[in-house]
């Protein structure tokens, strides 16, 4: 086992090297560079007249004259030793602050969200399967075509309409007006849990719907097995039955998914966030990319998929675990 | 401890009734309308007998061995007049036809009185799970504690009766133990380390004797092997159908034994009922039978059995195919492919003729 | 156990010998054309999705007026449909209720309402404003209109354009964006997914890992990053085609996986042996030999990945990242229904979301169709 988890760990070093050089390259596409936005941004309007010659001295003092490869370096160097992103000229601050607890508040939403996903889906899909064609398995088909039609931001749109409309209050925000600026304490973390209602039940929708399928299909399978037959001629009782055999095994694909789940959550995350306004990293990243602060979008970047390749490795742990068959030591 | 209780020898001549099925009947509800693919058999199995049924596939066997366990897909309806007597005791009768597939009853012959191996030992598996925590859910669902009075029982009947109505869990420490027993005694070796393997881990016939020992765990007073060897190479399957043989003659439960093959039910039953579209077309002692076939189906399947003595001869299967129960003929099921089909048999079914000894036959060569 | 409603090897003839022998005769794509027919469902997504393409496609036609022709008299005013009676009585033709604007005394406003008693009747196949269809044929002629005053069937937007016509164009831009953006994945797949799975090794080992990182990072985080690059100076056009090449950019690993696989399991045959024995080139393996062995599948996937690029489409064009103004996309459209007090006011504004989702869902309808036409062994699940 140990030496199947140093494996898996390897791999997500390299996976995480590979996406490292490619958010650097995102960072450096857009035109221009960051003296010439910090330059622009900092004395445009104040009257000051910016030469090329003083564009070049920044360029020098932040060590932006230097060729791409070494740039990088630097950029990867600062993560890894001093878990420094570097500087956010939009804020004028050091990303890490601008991140800062946004990024405890993307993993809350992140975690809510998978709790809510699973905890919806695994037990009505495996009942839909179970009750083939009855109103369950009807309404599952028709909520996760719906749930994979309407994008999460749409239904984002129609819960603020609907909140809006009828009960006159925003469901947007991550806190009620009081806490915004509070100190941390158990009130502002139950508010924040209040609030994390509606947003993770949005961006639960189409991981929900799609997840619906997966374990409803593979029940399917499943309950059609000899396996179930076998048992069922061993007089176990049926649900006891159906929950230690089949639906013990509809798991495994939602377990082997994680990763991908994770990954569709965090897609979707900033156009919700924007659409609920939610003071998380997904929003942080749209604002970034608008502003071309692409220190900021790049440290975000890579902290999503740092969580994506983290949790692909847990899954990928988890299933091990779960299925005996899969073997530990190839690769 | 000793897991196993033999039962005790039968008495006289003719053996005891284990179970008595009578003009059963299976309906699906299918898409292009409702099939029948069981069509009013009887059979009956004996304590410490086997008794095969043989068939090409698609002529009803499974259907009618799983109906007998209600095992079968919601889609399926066994007629009411059908019967199925379960023999509890040596007066006392169940009639398994009108139980609920859910019911606790149901539940209670189901690998308690009478236990099932079926073709894919691998599939018969949940994968996730050890061979040994798969035997000892059967044997903690249908065994009793040491200490209740299952070993002093006299009769299969009562032991029956004990399986469906006793009372006393058994630990899963003493299960655990009588699993091992189980591996130990269907000729695995190892059987304290096997009894921790995972499926996938055993080759196929380590998994059929595994699947064996589940089964055969709760003293059933019956098997059914539905084409236990079909899957398995020939000397493994020489193999299996000793280890079954040994175990009937310690054990004393009946078998019955579905095959497509006329040579495993020559080497393994003691009576061979011949299934033919829904129909039992002829039946007997398999002595007679093999001797003696009546029936052109018989015939023609016995023909196909590769003879040690003849082997240059290639081996004559029965021209055309099976037609499907939507295509079942008004007349003899056999009249698509029979090479002695005359004028009626199109048109009449034939009736069940005695030939004597036991043997009987429904074909209008004969009656 | 055989399946009883299809006829198998074992099962015998059906009923009807000559319906029978045309089964056993017919090629692959009658069968799957056979299997597509019973999928209603799929069917009924496959003529939406052609109604819509075709209204996108005529937009100019059908649409009574421009993208950017603006009702200064009826700015973010409600939907018109049109009407067969009302208090005054039943019409042959179709009309809808005119409009009176009045000043707001105080605000000075115009403020526009229904007159119920002024009836527009509506006029079809009317002159009005000039178009060149697809960009070759100049006319004026729009499918219908009203002769004085304004028809919005959608509404109109903050700025008084039509919502419906804007909705028309915003349709073809949206699919076409689709359609060229999964064009691209696909030929990018064919060659990457074609040149991996057929050499294998090192090739097949770097297709692997870039494979890999695309499947790691978010996708529409990735997109905005990709799209944020673009210079502001691009025009419109340079926009919409850049934006298909990073679609096709970020989507083609997944297909060529699926290539991948295919010619990986296909490459060891007898029949692609003979073709290499024979000195054929690769190239010509692979198109020849290889691939029309799993066009069926191919085609399902392409069917599959289409709402993904609507999709990101419309989020990326919603969030000022993607096409721009003048342009008009769904997720352009939609950006208007961002500001809550503005879908309070017009909840018309949501219109394109319904068209976004019902493209989607019939989009996934078809997929799950051919799927199941395209697969001899798929159940009905
Ligand atoms: N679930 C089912 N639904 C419809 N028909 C079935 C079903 N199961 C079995 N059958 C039909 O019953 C017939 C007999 O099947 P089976 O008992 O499995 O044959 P055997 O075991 O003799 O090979 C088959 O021809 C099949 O068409
Ligand atoms: S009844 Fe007729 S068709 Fe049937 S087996 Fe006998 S001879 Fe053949
Ligand atoms: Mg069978």
């Amino acid at each position: 086992m140990s030496r199947f988890i140093i494996q898996r760990l390897f791999g997500m070093l390299v996976t995480l090297f590979f996406v490292s050089i490619m958010v650097f390259t995102i960072m450096e596409l857009p035109p221009g560079d960051y003296a010439d936005r910090y330059a622009f941004r900092k004395y445009s309007g104040t009257g000051i007249n910016v030469t090329e010659s003083d564009i070049q001295n920044i360029r020098v003092e932040f060590g932006l004259d230097r060729p791409a490869p070494a740039r990088y370096l630097s950029w990867i160097g600062g993560i890894l030793t001093d878990f420094d992103f570097g500087q956010s000229f939009a804020f004028e601050t050091s990303v890490n602050r601008v991140v800062g607890e946004r990024l405890v508040l993307t993993l809350a939403l992140l975690y809510a969200t998978l709790i809510l996903t699973y905890a919806i889906s695994i037990p009505i899909a495996i009942y839909a399967a179970v009750r083939r064609h009855s109103a369950v398995d009807y309404g599952l088909t028709i909520m996760s075509y719906l749930g994979l039609a309407l994008p999460n931001f749409l239904l984002a749109l129609i819960l603020l309409y609907i909140s809006v409309t009828v009960f006159g209050s925003s469901v947007g925000g991550l806190f009620s007006p009081d806490y915004v600026d509070a100190p941390w304490s158990f009130a502002k973390v139950g508010d924040m849990l209040l609030h994390l209602i509606v947003p993770s039940l949005v961006l639960a929708w189409s991981a929900t719907a799609l997840q619906l399928q997966t374990v409803r299909a593979t029940m399917l399978d499943e309950l059609n097995k000899l396996s179930v037959t076998a048992a069922r001629a061993r007089g176990l009782p049926e649900w006891k039955l159906l929950l230690k055999y089949p639906a013990r095994l509809a798991i495994n694909p939602v377990v082997s998914t994680i990763g991908f789940d994770v990954n569709r959550i965090f897609s979707e995350l900033p156009i919700v966030a924007l659409v609920l306004s939610l003071p998380e990293l997904g929003e942080l990243l749209i604002q970034s990319y608008l502003d071309l602060d692409m220190y900021v979008a790049g440290a975000i970047l890579m902290m999503l998929t740092f969580f994506i390749v983290f949790m692909n490795f847990l899954s990928d742990v988890l299933l091990a675990v779960l299925d005996p068959r899969i073997k530990l030591e190839g690769g | 401890m000793d897991g196993m209780t033999p039962l005790p020898p039968s008495t006289g001549q003719d053996a005891e009734l284990v179970i008595a099925v009578e003009n059963l009947r299976v309906s699906f509800r299918t898409d292009e309308g409702v099939i029948t693919p069981v069509d009013g058999v009887s059979f009956s199995a004996k304590r410490g007998k086997t008794l095969g049924i043989v068939g090409e596939s698609g002529s009803g066997k499974s259907v009618s061995t799983r109906a007998l366990m209600k095992l079968l897909p919601r889609n399926a309806l066994i007629d009411p007049t059908s019967r199925m007597l379960l023999h509890v005791g040596r007066e006392k009768q169940v009639d398994i036809a009108p139980l609920d597939p859910d019911s606790k009853a149901m539940r209670k012959i189901r690998g308690g009185s009478i236990a099932m191996i079926f073709q894919e030992p691998m599939a018969s598996f949940s994968p996730v799970y050890t061979i040994g925590n798969q035997i000892t859910e059967a044997v903690r669902l249908h065994r009793q504690a040491a200490n209740s009075p299952l070993a002093a029982t006299e009769t299969v009947g009562e032991q029956i009766e004990e399986n469906i109505l006793g009372h006393g869990k058994m630990t899963k420490k003493q299960a655990h133990e009588i699993a091992v027993e189980m591996l130990h005694r269907v000729g695995m070796s190892n059987a304290g380390l096997r009894v921790n393997q995972f499926p996938h881990e055993l080759s196929g016939g380590m998994r059929q004797r595994a699947m064996i020992a589940v089964a055969l765990s709760t003293q059933p007073a019956l098997l059914i092997a539905d084409e236990p060897t079909t899957a398995l190479d020939v000397t493994i399957q020489a193999q299996i159908l000793e280890l079954m043989k040994e175990l009937q003659d310690d054990l004393g439960m009946s078998i019955i034994f579905i095959t497509h093959d006329m040579g495993v039910i020559a080497q393994v039953a003691d009576e061979v009922a011949v299934m033919y579209l829904g129909k039992i077309v002829e039946r007997g002692p398999t002595r007679r039978v093999i001797a003696n076939p009546h029936h052109p189906y018989t015939v023609g399947l016995l023909r196909a059995i590769p003879r040690m003595d003849n082997l240059t001869r290639r081996l004559t299967p029965i021209p055309g195919d099976i037609p499907s129960p939507l295509e079942r003929p008004k007349g003899c099921p056999f009249v698509t492919r029979c090479p002695k089909r005359m004028a009626q048999c199109a048109e009449v079914m034939p009736g069940d003729t005695d030939m004597g000894d036991g043997q009987s036959v429904a074909c209008f060569l004969h009656g | 156990m055989t399946d009883a409603a299809t006829p198998t090897v074992n099962g015998a003839l059906p009923h009807n010998d000559a319906k029978a022998l045309k089964y056993y005769t017919a090629s692959q794509w009658q069968l799957v054309w056979w299997r597509f027919k019973r999928h209603h469902t799929a069917m009924a997504g496959a003529l939406f999705l052609l109604a819509m393409a075709l209204a996108g496609l005529f937009a100019d036609f059908i649409a009574p007026y421009s993208t950017t022709t603006r009702d200064r008299d009826y700015i973010m005013g409600p939907p018109q449909m049109p009407m067969a009676w009302d208090s005054h009585g039943f019409s042959l033709r179709p009309f809808i209720h005119g409009v009176t604007t009045k000043r707001d005394p105080v605000t000075l406003r115009k403020i526009a309402t229904i007159d119920p008693d002024k009836r527009e009747y509506l006029e079809f196949f009317m002159r009005g404003e000039a178009y060149t269809l697809f960009g070759l044929i100049p006319s004026n002629i729009h499918l219908f209109g009203v002769p004085s005053g304004h028809i919005h069937l959608f509404g109109t937007d903050e700025l008084g354009r039509d919502v419906f016509s804007r909705t028309l164009f915003a349709t073809g831009t949206s699919l076409s964006i689709g359609v060229l953006g999964v064009m691209t994945a696909f030929v990018l797949a064919l060659i990457i997914g074609g040149t991996a799975g057929y050499f294998a090794g090192w090739i097949d080992y770097g297709v692997q890992r870039v494979t890999e990182i695309v499947r790691v990072v978010p996708v529409i985080p990735l997109y905005m990053g990709l799209a944020a690059a673009f210079p502001r100076e691009w025009s419109n056009i340079q926009v919409y085609f850049a934006m298909t090449m990073i679609f096709g950019l970020v989507g083609w690993p997944t297909l060529a996986r699926r290539v991948r696989s295919h010619l990986l399991a296909q490459r060891g045959e007898d029949y692609v042996l003979a073709a290499e024995l024979s000195g054929a080139r690769p190239a010509r393996i692979i198109g020849k030999h290889l691939l029309p062995s799993f066009t069926s599948y191919i085609i399902v996937d392409l069917v599959i990945s289409f709402p993904y690029m609507i999709l990101s489409e419309t989020a990326l064009s919603f969030i000022g990242l993607g096409l721009r103004p003048p342009s008009v996309s769904w997720g352009i459209m939609l950006q208007d229904a961002q500001n809550i007090r503005a879908i309070e006011q017009a909840p018309w504004f949501f219109i394109p979301a319904g068209f976004v989702v019902l493209a989607v869902l019939a989009f996934t309808l078809l997929g799950d169709g051919l799927r199941d036409a395209a697969d001899p062994y798929s159940v009905n699940k």
